[in-house]
């Protein structure tokens, strides 16, 4: 055995947990090799050095260790009774939801559960009220009030007139142009001119 | 008549106080041994032990008889004092004069001698590193073989061995950097 293989069973012969043949071989290697003897006798003593650690005796209280185990486990008991009323107003809470935003219908023997749409239409925006477009028959006695009115009043008037007037139409969409292009250009009429 | 480990632990199972009891009287000592030097003062020591029992307490209805109860209460009892060292960090901190020893006879000079010493091979050891420190507390104060530490502490027994030998050479160093030589050491 050379010092590096006395060296790994070192450990082992000082506590005593070396095999009978590794313990003569080591103690053999040990008796041969001087600077071997001089460390592992360093070893001994420092391992006997801790032998001289005072010893703190050490007596479990029983009665306190009991008292604490029932505190422990009323504490447990409190725990798991709160996690027991927050589990069930949980599921109080969900339950409401859930009827709320599912639907239960029977249909010819059969359950239909299908679930509300959550996501709200778009309400229609709101746009201010507008005039009131006057009869068609109306725009027709406009248009002919405002021609009148327009060849009484002379060139200027006729000059409005002519740029946007395209004549008289039966259809109500032209009659409507055109009575808004009269109201944009020429003044409302008088009293006296009508 | 001595009763194992085992049976104590299933007998306090269906109700039997005394075995329990007697089942802490046969660990407290050692138990508080082992966690006296991972820790060093006594109140903290006292705690983890009353700790430990407590677990064992709760614990028993599921404890099974698997492996040795020894390893599982060292176990249990290393974990404590890890989670202590952790969160309080002692011996950042511990001074000479919190070491709790146990007083001399009166007049003996060489009991005095050894006090001292003693005081310094725990200062010593309480500056190991944690690993080295788990290990050498199990082996000699908890008088555990290599195989019962390597259980203990999920490591390898190589490791557990290669580790006890190099905490007693830290511990040398330790020791001589304090001015105490390997000559003055008692053979």
């Amino acid at each position: 055995m050379n010092c590096n293989e006395a060296r790994s069973l070192w450990i082992d012969l000082l506590y005593g947990e070396t095999g009978d043949d590794n313990s003569a071989a080591v103690r053999e290697h040990l008796d041969a090799c001087p600077k071997c003897r001089q460390e592992f006798d360093i070893l001994q003593r420092i391992r006997g050095q801790l032998d001289l650690v005072a010893d703190q005796p050490m007596r479990v209280d029983l009665a306190r260790l009991c008292l604490r185990s029932a505190e422990q486990w009323e504490r447990s008991r409190r725990r798991w009774r709160r996690i027991g009323y927050l589990s069930a107003a949980a599921v109080i809470l969900v339950t409401v939801f859930l009827s709320r935003q599912v639907r239960w219908e029977l249909h010819d023997g059969q359950m239909l559960i299908s679930w509300r749409n959550l996501v709200q239409e778009p309400r229609p925006v709101e746009r201010p009220p507008t005039m009131p477009t006057p009869p068609e028959h109306l725009v027709s006695a406009d248009y002919l009030r405002l021609r009148t009115q327009v060849i009484d009043r002379g060139p200027d008037a006729v000059f409005h007139f002519n740029s946007s007037d395209k004549g008289p139409s039966d259809s109500p969409r032209s009659h409507h142009k055109l009575r808004d292009q009269l109201f944009k250009s020429i003044d409302p009429p008088s009293e006296s001119s009508i | 008549m001595t009763h194992s480990d085992h049976e104590l632990m299933h007998r306090s199972r269906l109700g039997d106080a005394a075995a329990f009891d007697e089942l802490v009287r046969r660990w407290e000592s050692p138990i508080g041994r082992v966690v006296g030097r991972l820790l060093g003062t006594r109140a903290e020591v006292e705690d983890v032990c009353q700790e430990v029992f407590l677990r064992v307490l709760r614990a028993k209805d599921r404890y099974q008889e698997s492996g040795a109860f020894s390893t599982w209460l060292y176990r249990i009892a290393l974990n404590l004092a890890r989670d202590t060292l952790r969160r309080r960090k002692r011996w950042s901190w511990l001074s000479l004069a919190e070491v709790e020893v146990e007083s001399p006879a009166a007049g003996a000079s060489e009991s005095i001698d050894r006090r001292e010493l003693g005081q310094q091979v725990e200062l010593a050891l309480a500056a190991l590193p944690d690993k080295l420190r788990e290990v050498l507390v199990l082996k000699h104060f908890g008088q555990l073989t290599f195989a019962e530490i390597a259980i203990v502490t999920a490591l390898p027994t190589s490791t557990v061995k290669s580790r006890v030998q190099n905490a007693l050479e830290r511990l040398r160093g330790e020791l001589s950097r304090r001015g105490i030589d390997e000559q003055d050491l008692p053979p």
